[in-house]
């Protein structure tokens, strides 16, 4: 399966289970309607949140290595 | 004792390169391994060649090979180019501006005989590794390229578009006939193809000294063509 194909089985899943929970087929685990329908939005806007952190963090441990650079001035 | 070819692909590298062929001697003979350099020139207007005849002379015929071509034609047909005439039972892949330094052929070569690897790839991103040269904005892009290419890939390799690397001959030659894209893509490609032919990867930090960076620029270009290959990789693979 290449990774497209992936992320569509797995989106398509996901929502399906979502759309079941929303009319009430699946368990709700005592979320109210407002919330099931709201929580797609609130889990990705956490997931880029936690991207934009990963970011920045290796970003900010990107190592600079001016000895390498002091290693070529032959 | 199993000899490396060491493919060096050239573009008016005529400065740099008595310097990068000297740092690689240096390298192979205080460790005792078997080389020979395959320079590949592609017609650089700067006498690039004549510069390598003369190493040639220098080091000898046996040490530095030379297959040069008439023009710029790409890096994966001058890989296939320079496979064709090596001897080498490994092939060590690296950019020949010394922004990559020979000093960590070593570490490839023993990772590579400890685990048997078919491929041995350096990374700029991983403890030990780093970049000089490169300020925020550059670093930014960089990193931001590499996290969109692991959540879109999660290729399992830390450093997707780095060109310091040692092959098996086989392997490369299998991986380099299956790629299409151009560019930092090729290299990407080289790596997923590697997965996908469950061909087994170790990594290497390495240190990258940019010395051109405010010369080349990252424009829309580069940019826009980085996206349309990790697309086309993401669809594909």
């Amino acid at each position: 399966m290449t990774k497209l194909a992936e992320w569509l089985v797995t989106g398509i899943t996901l929502v399906i289970v979502w759309y079941n929970v929303l009319i009430g087929k699946l368990p709700n685990f005592g979320l109210t309607q407002e919330q099931i329908l709201f929580a797609p939005l609130a889990i990705v806007c956490v997931i880029a949140v936690l991207v934009l952190l990963t970011l920045i963090q290796r970003v900010r441990t990107f190592r600079d290595c001016p000895e390498a650079a002091a290693e070529l001035r032959i | 004792m199993p000899m490396y070819s060491i493919l060096l692909p050239t573009y008016n590298e005529k400065e740099n390169l008595p310097i990068i062929i000297w740092l690689i001697d240096q390298t192979m003979t205080k460790h005792d391994y078997n080389y020979e350099v395959i320079i590949i020139d592609d017609g650089s207007p700067d006498g690039t060649l004549e510069v390598a005849r003369q190493l040639q002379s220098i080091y000898g015929s046996d040490k530095i090979v030379l297959r040069p071509r008439e023009k710029k034609l790409g890096l994966g047909t001058a890989y296939i180019h320079g496979l064709k005439h090596a001897s080498g039972e490994f092939i060590i892949i690296m950019d020949a501006d010394l922004s990559h330094h020979p000093k960590f052929i070593p570490q490839f070569i023993k990772l590579q005989a400890e685990k048997d690897l078919d491929v041995v790839t350096g990374t700029r991103y991983v403890n030990g590794g780093g970049v000089y040269g490169w300020d925020l904005k550059r670093k930014v892009v960089s990193r931001g390229a590499n996290l969109l290419t692991q959540i879109l890939l999660r290729p399992g390799v830390s450093d997707l578009t780095g060109s310091f690397r040692l092959y098996k001959k086989e392997v490369l030659g299998t991986l380099v006939k299956s790629c299409v894209s151009k560019g930092y893509v090729f290299q990407m490609e080289m790596m997923v193809r590697a997965r996908q032919n469950s061909f087994s990867i170790g990594e290497v930090p390495i240190t990258f000294v940019d010395r051109f960076y405010g010369e080349s620029k990252l424009g829309a270009n580069e940019i826009s063509g980085f996206v349309k290959g990790l697309l086309y990789l993401f669809a594909t693979t």
